[in-house]
């Protein structure tokens, strides 16, 4: 029986890395049947790039008419992987390079994991290095409080609650029971809030030997002390949908800590109180904000 | 082979049984057909079944009929598989067949989600067990024995029958006669062909000149002929039996409606695109495999209506969204198309059985 696996990049102005990224998705040891590029309508060489692909075969690209963010990025891409049939969509930013046996690792991990908890679950993620072989500070998935439980009996697998859309294998499944990553959140906390919402159905698991390289420009964690004039705009969106989610679909002392979170890091950081004010407006906002998802349907 | 039907009557779960049933005669083994439902079988004499042994089960039968019916196939023929088309009876013996004769493949052809009242994919989940492999004709059913249902992804084959639709495209080329809208089904609740008398009550003031046909017989016949003169639509509306060839039909349709209340897939869409028809239909059943996005109207009927009306209406007035709409209708049967054909699906099961 062969599983369909449709691989989603979602990129935006990565002329330079792109390439390197489809390059690594046709090397893969198990290939993959079909790579879906969703172009945020990028300003850049972006379709120049993509047109050098466009004869590969099982290669689509589909530019939007603006730009969706990430979070509207995957979406479409999701849904699309859906429409056409996929088994698995495995969704990755644009400058996420795939060792070669990160697809194979990530089947069998997630295979092996099933069998032994004897239960679907519902992603598969792999293990995020930066450019220099360290662990990519973004890309740390959180852990469930049992997350040895399968490493004791020897899958090199960990059990999780959350991760980044860095290399995450989505059953179709998934997709079909909790729809689809939220396009309002546009940036940031999209990848978390899908995560948790789809682990309702069990942990998800992050495979040991499936590794990607995620080549930012800096390895450094989000961290509110770092917020300037020049990135207070991607901030602003990851308080906005933090709030929304903590509030909406923990609990409203979760939202609460979170204010005090981002609160302690801005002091921190002393960042100035324009900016600050800036982002508690962001956090009022995400609690009046409560986007529901959308569901794919069955095409092919 | 033993095969379960329903009966043989018009049908598309009965015309795909029909090639089964010449399938398994091309493959060397001879067709047991049985039936449960009371019908004058009047495709008993199609060349399908020329070969077949032919048994109209007349119901109720009491229990010890029950066994000494199937015990007397399994003793005078060596039965190498069965494959069940829409036949409850046989459904709700497939338990006792696998415990009996546990080496005997069994495979279903599902056609369609029953969702009002489960009809024969709610039976042949609830036998699943009893069942090698399930046989679906489109991706829908596909997602919902798998996703919806649970049954075991392996146990699912989809093959479709995309194959048995003449394909010839026969572009139209312009119209001299004005615009046509045609409803090409049987007059059955199903089909909802009442709508349809509706739409074009309404589309006769939006199209001045257009002229619509009804194609098709069932039980809503008279109803339906009725309706019309209640509406006055004689003037516009052209009925047709099933005498009258669809190809011809949909030859002259600009637009094919498609009004029902469920679906698996219908055939007639493919045959209307390859008759360069707009097809636009209810979003029911598997009609978004092969139906523009903006073609798909809802379920409910006075939300149809007005969907179906803005759609007819802009398909006939608007070249560029005509064209648009061509061609992604193009791309999604072609897409369709692509899917793995139950002819051939079938046939290799059966070379397999008789091995």
């Amino acid at each position: 029986m062969s599983l369909a696996v449709t691989a989603v990049v979602v990129t935006y102005n990565r002329a330079d890395k792109l390439p390197t990224v489809l390059d690594r998705l046709a090397a893969q040891s198990r290939p993959v049947d079909r790579v879906l590029v969703v172009d945020n309508a990028s300003t850049d060489d972006t379709p120049a790039v993509l047109s050098r692909y466009a004869d590969r075969p099982g290669v689509e690209v589909v530019r939007l008419d603006t730009n969706t963010g990430g979070a509207g990025g995957f979406a479409t891409g999701m849904r699309l992987a859906y429409e056409g049939g996929a088994d698995f969509a495995w969704i990755m930013d644009d400058d996420c390079y795939a060792e070669p046996d990160a697809l194979a690792e990530l089947l069998s991990g997630l295979e092996a994991a099933e069998k032994q908890m004897n239960m679907r679950l519902p992603f598969a993620c792999s293990v995020v290095e930066w450019v220099d072989g360290d662990v990519c500070e973004m890309n740390n998935p959180g852990t469930t409080w049992d997350w040895g439980r399968l490493l004791v009996r020897g899958l090199p697998v960990v059990l999780v609650e959350y991760c980044s859309f860095v290399s995450v294998l989505v059953p179709r499944w998934t997709m079909a029971q909790f729809g689809l990553p939220l396009s309002e959140y546009f940036i940031w906390f999209d990848d978390q809030e899908y995560t948790r919402r789809v682990t309702a159905a069990g942990p998800g698991v992050q495979c040991l030997q499936s590794r990607v390289i995620h080549d930012l420009p800096v390895n450094r964690g989000v961290n509110f002390a770092d917020v300037n004039e020049a990135n207070i705009w991607k901030f602003a969106y990851g308080v906005r949908n933090e709030a929304s989610y903590q509030w909406h679909h923990v609990d409203k002392a979760a939202a609460l800590r979170f204010a005090q979170r981002v609160h302690r890091g801005l002091k921190e950081g002393h960042v100035s109180r324009r900016l600050r004010l800036q982002l508690a407006k962001k956090f009022f906002e995400g609690l009046r904000f409560d986007p529901k998802p959308e569901f794919p349907k069955t095409v092919l | 082979m033993l095969f379960g039907l329903h009966w043989l009557e018009l049908g598309g779960a009965e015309r795909w049984a029909l090639e089964c049933i010449q399938a398994a005669s091309d493959a060397g083994m001879v067709p047991i057909v049985l039936t449960d439902r009371p019908s004058t079988s009047p495709w008993v004499t199609r060349p399908e079944m020329a070969d077949a042994i032919f048994l109209p089960l007349t119901s109720p039968l009491e229990d010890s009929q029950d066994a000494a019916l199937l015990n007397g196939l399994f003793e005078r023929f060596d039965i190498r598989g069965i494959h069940v088309h829409h036949c409850t009876w046989l459904y709700e013996r497939l338990p006792w067949i696998r415990a009996r004769f546990p080496r005997v493949p069994i495979a279903d052809s599902l056609h369609i989600v029953e969702w009002r009242t489960g009809g024969f994919v709610d039976i042949a989940v609830r036998v699943s067990d009893a069942i090698d492999v399930h046989h679906v004709v489109s991706p829908q059913l596909r997602d919902y024995l798998i996703l919806d249902r649970g049954v075991p992804r392996e146990k699912v084959a989809l093959a479709t029958l995309a194959d048995l639709t003449p394909t010839t495209r026969t572009p139209a080329g312009p119209s001299t006669e004005g615009t046509t809208i045609a409803f090409v089904g049987r007059l059955t609740q199903q089909k909802r062909p009442y709508l349809f008398l509706r739409l074009v009550s309404r589309l006769r003031r939006d199209l001045p000149g257009a002229r619509f046909i009804v194609h098709g017989n069932g039980e809503l016949g008279d109803e339906i002929r009725a309706m019309s003169r209640r509406l006055r639509l004689g003037d516009v509306l052209e009925f047709r039996s099933v005498n009258h060839p669809v190809s011809a039909t949909l030859d002259e349709a600009d637009v094919l409606v498609i009004s029902s209340d469920n679906e698996g897939v219908t055939l007639t869409s493919f045959e209307a695109a390859a008759h360069d028809a707009l097809v636009i239909s209810a979003d029911v059943g598997s009609q978004r495999s092969v139906v523009v996005d903006d073609l798909l109207c809802p379920r409910h009927p006075l939300q149809f209506l007005s969907a179906a009306r803005d759609r007819v209406v802009t398909a006939v007035t608007d070249p560029a969204a005509r064209e648009r709409w061509a061609a992604e209708q193009r791309r999604k049967v072609d897409a369709f198309a692509a899917l793995p054909h139950a002819r051939a699906w079938t046939r290799d099961l059966y070379k397999e059985w008789n091995a």
